[in-house]
């Protein structure tokens, strides 16, 4: 366009008119959206956060206690081992019995003494008796050889050797200092003499539980419901949504994953989930009659195939997530159980394809690929329920209805939309032990 | 702070990146509004709602484009916008008299400064102004106008061109400088 003189004046000094208006008034009245935004930012990202570090808190803390998973047979490994069930006080080299009688649950020790002749004195004061861990054996071996015999064989007849674990040999100083280590630790039995012994140590964990820890992959498709709208704040939604209408068709789902399976009623899961998001638009009917638009050909919507096949389009939004949730297990039977999840999609791709219609009521095709609202925190909040049915202990199907809220934004013809989906997902899958 | 680092603490959300935000960008966005708009308290509530929506976005906006650019926009459709809400719709096309365009060619450079040129601009009515605004001042094509203001192209043509005319008339009123040929007229005698 061409422009005259005077024009090209008036453009020039306009463009460059900068009226200063009242920053501080207008400050003030703006601080009071930042940190609210800000605020809520924070919130989410720190609920976020909360959220991992306590599914990974979790994990640590109850993954380290679980390693040895099998049951720990007890053993006699020689004619001086036997079961011991019983804890031993050693008072002026004789065994006393009167201790109650205890069941050992995580740790065992053997003791095996040994007789010398010169022998050197360790002094040895642990603290507490044992009711439930240790059971180890002493001799003392500045006694007399016979009666050091005699001890040993009384003692060897009711020690053991709880292992299938290899020894651990020691020098007389090492032993001591484990098991006074070990006592400090664990209410050891105690004795209040000054003894002598080289023991031969071995440490057998016993689980003090069983707990069953595994991994597993699963696979699982799904069909959705979606409920669909515009932030009615939203600047680009406040003009278009006045537009043009909009409903959803099902949205379809397809993930994979694996999850980690611990303390027999708990697990976490993550993977990768690609879902499919469509909205069906078309322009507001009544609207277009009412402001005797010029595209309004005067026909009902019903009765203008043409127009109508125009003017109805499909809009979709491609969404990559990575689940992360954790889940228990509510229910269990030999063949079912019932899990309860909640968890987060963290959203890292999103592509929109399809229609909308601009503000001629004209639907226009676009493609663009879309970001997040909230940095790398975007994405959707799931809960859900899983009824898993086993085919044997290793493997399963399952159904997983899941339901999850998310936002996505974008931008078209200049304005941000921002478009609420709830989405009610039922998902079937096959699982498997690794 | 630069433009980058105004765009990367705003997008932290630390509130200096959107203080400074609002001192840079002020002035440029509450011309435009008063451009649009001619109205000073309307222009600083539009202005504030600008900034609500630059808030609002910011994390949205990728650096494909000037920064300041974007925001200019966002001021337009906020000004628009209002004036939707005033609903001093475009429905009367005043006649105009007839202006010779060589008679405003030949005017020599008036020394009109911005203030009153905005003046000007406040005389025109409100759907003149903003076509005038857009075509003229910001460079829209026709398309692009009958796009944002929901009419056709040819009614866009069409208030362009009234629009304009409309502008010479208030503007030959409105200057402080004498026409060419009387200057020479002058001199001559």
């Amino acid at each position: 366009m061409k422009l005259s003189k005077h024009e090209e004046f008036i453009k020039e000094k306009m463009q460059s008119f900068r009226p200063e208006p009242d920053k501080d008034a207008l400050w003030e009245s703006l601080s009071q959206y930042v940190p609210q935004e800000t605020q809520k930012k924070k919130k989410r990202l720190w609920f976020f956060l909360v959220f991992l570090s306590l599914a990974g808190l979790v994990v640590l803390l109850l993954m380290p206690g679980n390693q040895n998973n099998e049951k720990i047979p007890f053993k006699n490994k020689s004619n001086n081992t036997g079961t011991i069930n019983e804890t031993k006080k050693i008072v002026d080299g004789k065994i006393n019995n009167s201790i109650a009688e205890t069941k050992m649950e995580t740790i065992g020790i053997n003791a095996k003494t040994k007789v010398q002749k010169n022998p050197k004195k360790y002094s040895y004061s642990p603290r507490g008796i044992s009711k439930n861990t240790i059971v180890f054996a002493l001799n003392k071996a500045n006694q007399e050889e016979n009666n050091a015999s005699k001890s040993h064989e009384q003692f060897s007849e009711k020690s053991i050797v709880l292992n299938n674990h290899s020894h651990i040999d020691m020098t007389k100083r090492e032993s001591i200092n484990t098991l006074e280590n070990l006592s400090n630790k664990l209410n050891l039995l105690y004795t209040n003499e000054v003894v002598s012994f080289n023991p031969t140590i071995t440490i057998v964990n016993f689980p003090k539980k069983k707990y069953l820890n595994y991994f597993a992959w699963n696979v699982g498709v799904g069909i959705g419901k979606v409920d669909h709208s515009y932030d009615p704040g939203n600047t680009g939604s406040e003009v278009f949504t006045k537009y043009f209408e909009s409903d959803t068709k099902p949205s379809w789902s397809i993930d994979i994953g694996v999850s980690y399976y611990f303390a027999n009623r708990f697990y976490i899961g993550s993977g990768i989930q690609f879902e499919q998001l469509v909205t069906r638009l078309h322009p507001k009917w009544d609207r277009i009659r009412d402001e005797q638009n010029p595209y309004y050909n005067g026909l009902t919507q019903r009765v203008q195939s043409k127009l109508e096949y125009e003017a109805i389009g499909h809009n979709y939004q491609n969404v990559l997530d990575i689940p992360l949730s954790i889940g228990l297990k509510t229910i269990e039977t030999r063949t079912l159980s019932l899990s309860l999840e909640a968890g987060y999609l963290l959203n890292i791709f999103t592509y929109s394809k399809g229609v909308i219609v601009d503000d001629k009521y004209k639907l226009r095709y676009y493609t663009n690929t879309v970001g997040n609202p909230y940095g790398n925190f975007s994405g959707a909040w799931l809960f859900s329920a899983k009824l898993d049915y086993k085919i044997n202990d290793n493997a399963g199907f399952y159904l997983n209805p899941v339901f999850s809220k998310r936002n996505i934004n974008y931008e078209f013809s200049g304005y941000i939309f921002q478009e609420k989906y709830s989405i009610f997902d039922l998902k079937v899958g096959f699982r498997c032990k690794i | 702070m630069t433009e980058v680092q105004i765009i990367q603490y705003c997008k932290q959300g630390d509130s200096r990146g959107f203080k400074c935000l609002v001192d840079t960008y002020a002035s440029k966005l509450y011309g435009i509004c008063l451009r649009y708009l001619g109205d000073e308290f309307e222009a600083n509530d539009v202005l504030q709602e600008c900034f609500i929506k630059i808030f609002k976005n910011i994390s949205l906006y990728e650096h494909s484009g000037s920064f300041e650019g974007w925001i200019s926009r966002i001021a337009v459709n906020t000004s628009l916008m209002a004036l939707r809400k005033r609903k001093n719709r475009m429905r009367v096309l005043e006649p105009l008299k007839e202006i010779d365009d060589g008679f405003i060619d030949g005017m020599v450079e008036s020394d009109l400064n911005e203030m009153e040129i905005l003046a000007m601009l406040k005389k025109l009515p409100n759907h003149y102004r903003v076509i005038f605004n857009l075509a003229i001042i910001e460079g829209y094509s026709h398309s692009e106008i009958a796009e944002k203001l929901d009419i056709p192209e040819s009614t866009s043509r069409t208030k362009l061109t009234r629009a304009r005319k409309k502008m010479q008339e208030i503007y030959l009123k409105e200057m402080k400088t004498i026409p060419v040929d009387l200057k020479k007229e002058i001199k001559k005698t």
